[in-house]
């Protein structure tokens, strides 16, 4: 399901127009990235926790050229699912 | 402020920025949620513009895993306070500590890390171990923490490594110190070689040239060439006591000549007879056999400048005239 797929179901299921619909995605992603930014995880109950982690900096060597690289620590965000979207997703396939 | 921010806190949020009532913002959010739950279900993956993709990854016992994917956008306004950080290629001298080092085949770091970090794939982890122990061998990379055992064993394959390497460098030295050696007394017994061919080894199959040589010596030195030349050629093969007394008489010649000292200045005032450059023969040589000293050796160049062209290489027949020398006071 692409961006496009997804605007369009959630509209009609929301009985909104698309534009509102990419609208409302786009403020909502504003406040959990707002969140995460501020360095709170952003949990969302029966889904599942966004959160920010510090990737440490490290050396990876690439094996193709041989240049040994020094990334920088990094914020990356992480998700963890929750239990009930791991029980929602996995029953079809059961 | 609390560390979570959860559903409580975000609707209401949600609703005061599309300016909406809560209950509508609610209705919106769960069916935000639910439409992606759906959307996993059906194709096992979610684009949403603006936030990111997730996925359902197969994993081993039969589970899907959800996986987040951020857009570059969020990962980069999350990233902020790092954002002026950039890779930097490190020297192979420079060594860190407290620096988790790691050997990759990919070059599309970042997507690996997060599917690594997301997922903890334990076929990633596998492979990476393979991947450090292949390169273990030639590669003195330090590899992760979970990989000590490997950390060990390049170290023991270094420590190897370096002493083989000495053991190479000081077999080397040896065999250098040796050749050397050995050119040297290559060099200092060939000058005297020219002694013991004249003086020492006439007999048996050589006796031939040398012995001609000598017994010109002889027949210059005694302005009796002719008969002694004739003499010699007769008897050479038919008479050999003859050969012996000549060679008797030719070494008392040659002892007879005296040591030339190389501290005084000599001048020319002759040619004591003419001489064919041989072999094996060096004007040092030459220079010892009438001089008994080889570093006189100039004034035969200087004597036969006619002749001689390069005095590091006179050719092979080379007729030189050897001067007289007579000190200068």
């Amino acid at each position: 399901m692409n961006g496009d797929e997804f605007l369009k179901l959630l509209s009609e299921k929301t009985r909104c127009d698309e534009k509102d619909a990419a609208r409302m995605v786009a403020s909502l992603s504003d406040i959990i990235v707002g969140g995460l930014q501020d360095g709170r995880s952003v949990s969302l109950q029966g889904f599942g926790t966004f959160d920010v982690k510090k990737r440490l900096e490290r050396i990876i060597t690439n094996q193709t050229t041989g240049k040994r690289m020094l990334y920088p620590p990094m914020l990356m965000i992480g998700f963890r699912p929750s239990e009930q979207l791991k029980e929602k997703v996995n029953v079809t396939r059961e | 402020m609390d560390e979570k921010l959860t559903l409580e806190e975000l609707i209401p949020k949600f609703a005061v920025k599309q300016n909406i009532v809560q209950t509508d913002a609610d209705a919106f959010v769960c069916s935000f949620l639910a439409l992606i739950v759906e959307g996993l279900k059906r194709d096992k993956y979610v684009r949403v513009n603006g936030l990111g993709t997730f996925k359902l990854i197969d994993a081993d016992l039969g589970e899907g895993r959800v996986v987040f994917v951020p857009e570059s956008s969020i990962r980069d306004a999350v990233n902020k306070p790092f954002a002026h950080f950039q890779a930097v290629e490190l020297k192979d001298t420079v060594r860190f500590s407290d620096v988790e080092e790691e050997v990759k085949v990919a070059s599309d770091e970042t997507s690996s890390w997060l599917d690594k970090d997301e997922t903890k794939d334990e076929q990633t982890l596998e492979c990476q171990e393979k991947v450090s122990s292949v390169n273990g061998a030639d590669d003195k990379e330090s590899q992760g923490d979970y990989e000590k055992n490997e950390l060990q064993h390049d170290e023991k394959v270094g420590d190897a490594k370096s002493n083989t390497h000495w053991y190479l460098f000081a077999a080397i030295l040896l065999a250098g110190i040796i050749i050397g050696g050995g050119i040297m007394w290559g060099i200092l017994s060939g000058g005297m070689s020219g002694v013991s061919e004249s003086d020492d080894s006439l007999d048996g199959s050589v006796v031939d040239t040398a012995f001609e040589d000598s017994v010109r010596l002889v027949a210059c030195s005694n302005k009796d060439s002719i008969s002694i030349d004739a003499q010699v050629h007769d008897t050479i093969e038919t008479n050999k006591r003859t050969i012996d007394s000549i060679i008797s008489s030719t070494t008392e010649d040659k002892d007879e000549i005296d040591y030339l000292s190389d501290q005084v200045v000599y001048k020319i005032t002759g040619t004591i007879e003419k001489y064919t450059i041989k072999k094996g023969s060096t004007l040092s040589k030459v220079a010892y056999r009438y001089y008994k000293n080889k570093k006189l050796w100039p004034y035969i160049v200087m004597h036969n400048k006619n002749v001689i062209v390069d005095p590091n290489n006179v050719p092979i027949g080379t007729e030189l005239s050897i001067p007289v020398l007579t000190p200068v006071d």
